[in-house]
């Protein structure tokens, strides 16, 4: 692919990403499963198309011009700070298990592995911004509910790249 | 269900065995510390704001105000609530009733913190804000 158009697509998911992860508080989540601080993670599908199809530097630069553009729109400092450590340690963790893709895991558990690894990052920066590590006892249950919200998101990506795959795109 | 199963890898029971595990064990380390529930702690920016010793039937409502956000903490018996708060993403309020030591609710815009504790208190007896 052309370089500019790899810069095009960076910034159309770049925009998605943003919208995905604003839209996605509008859904109460919390009535189908009561934890406090669940969230769908649906950011994370453009996250993980970025490392499937582009270079993980790539992914890189979308998660931080997110990350930036969702504090700037709808957050605040702190808010910025826990994005980007959940998300940095999602990236990282799916960045890593993808090179075993296909012989030890799936699209499903990589995708489990990056929804925990954003809740432990976030449940850090609430420890950095609080000053504690009382709010580890947010964690547990954050945790228990990556899954399926990981099998969730794993089941879109699975759908977006063999449909992806079938029609030739990249 | 066997089907369903078998587009998993041993890799995902895996990691899904590792998450259910750390969440167990945290959850564990948070359960055994359990005491007998005393005080009622309401903290703001890292320090005490306020500590109320639980009684059956003692009941009062405190107000902290932030910088940006309001939080209403509403205090009967022997347990406590975050029951308003004006922050976006109502963390604090969605988690309820907390009523044993260990447990906290926290309003990480207001940086907020009410939690449980038990037994001896440790250097101060009451603080108000």
């Amino acid at each position: 692919m052309t370089k500019a158009r790899r810069i095009a697509l960076c910034g159309v998911l770049t925009a998605l990403a943003l919208a995905l992860s604003l839209a996605e508080r509008m859904i109460p989540i919390q009535l189908l499963i009561p934890i406090p601080g669940v969230k769908l993670g649906l950011a994370n599908v453009v996250t993980m198309f970025a490392l499937l199809f582009l270079k993980p530097r790539d992914a890189y630069a979308i998660l931080l011009c997110r990350v930036c553009l969702a504090a700037i729109f709808a957050g605040s400092v702190t808010s910025f700070l826990f994005s980007l450590l959940g998300g940095m340690l999602a990236l990282t963790t799916t960045w890593v298990l993808l090179r075993w893709k296909d012989r030890t895991f799936t699209m499903f558990g990589i995708s489990a592995a990056a929804a925990a690894m954003h809740d432990i990052g976030q449940i850090m920066a609430a420890i950095l911004v609080m000053g504690t590590t009382d709010v580890l006892a947010y964690l547990p249950l954050l945790l228990v509910s990556a899954i399926p919200m990981g099998l969730l998101t794993g089941a879109m990506i699975q759908v977006l790249s063999a449909h992806l795959k079938a029609i030739q795109f990249m | 269900m066997r089907n369903k199963l078998k587009q998993f890898k041993i890799g995902d029971f895996l990691i899904f065995a590792v998450i259910l595990a750390l969440a167990a064990g945290i959850w564990a380390r948070f359960a055994v510390m359990q005491t007998e529930a005393a005080y009622g702690e309401i903290w703001k920016d890292g320090a005490l704001y306020e500590r109320i010793k639980l009684e059956e039937g003692y009941q009062t409502t405190i107000t902290v105000k932030g910088e940006s956000v309001t939080n209403v903490i509403e205090v009967d018996g022997l347990r406590m609530r975050v029951a308003q708060a004006d922050c976006h993403d109502h963390v604090c309020v969605s988690s309820g009733w907390i009523e044993r030591t260990g447990q906290i609710a926290v309003c990480l815009p207001n940086k907020l913190e009410i939690k449980i504790t038990g037994g001896q208190a440790a250097d101060v007896d009451a603080v108000v804000g």
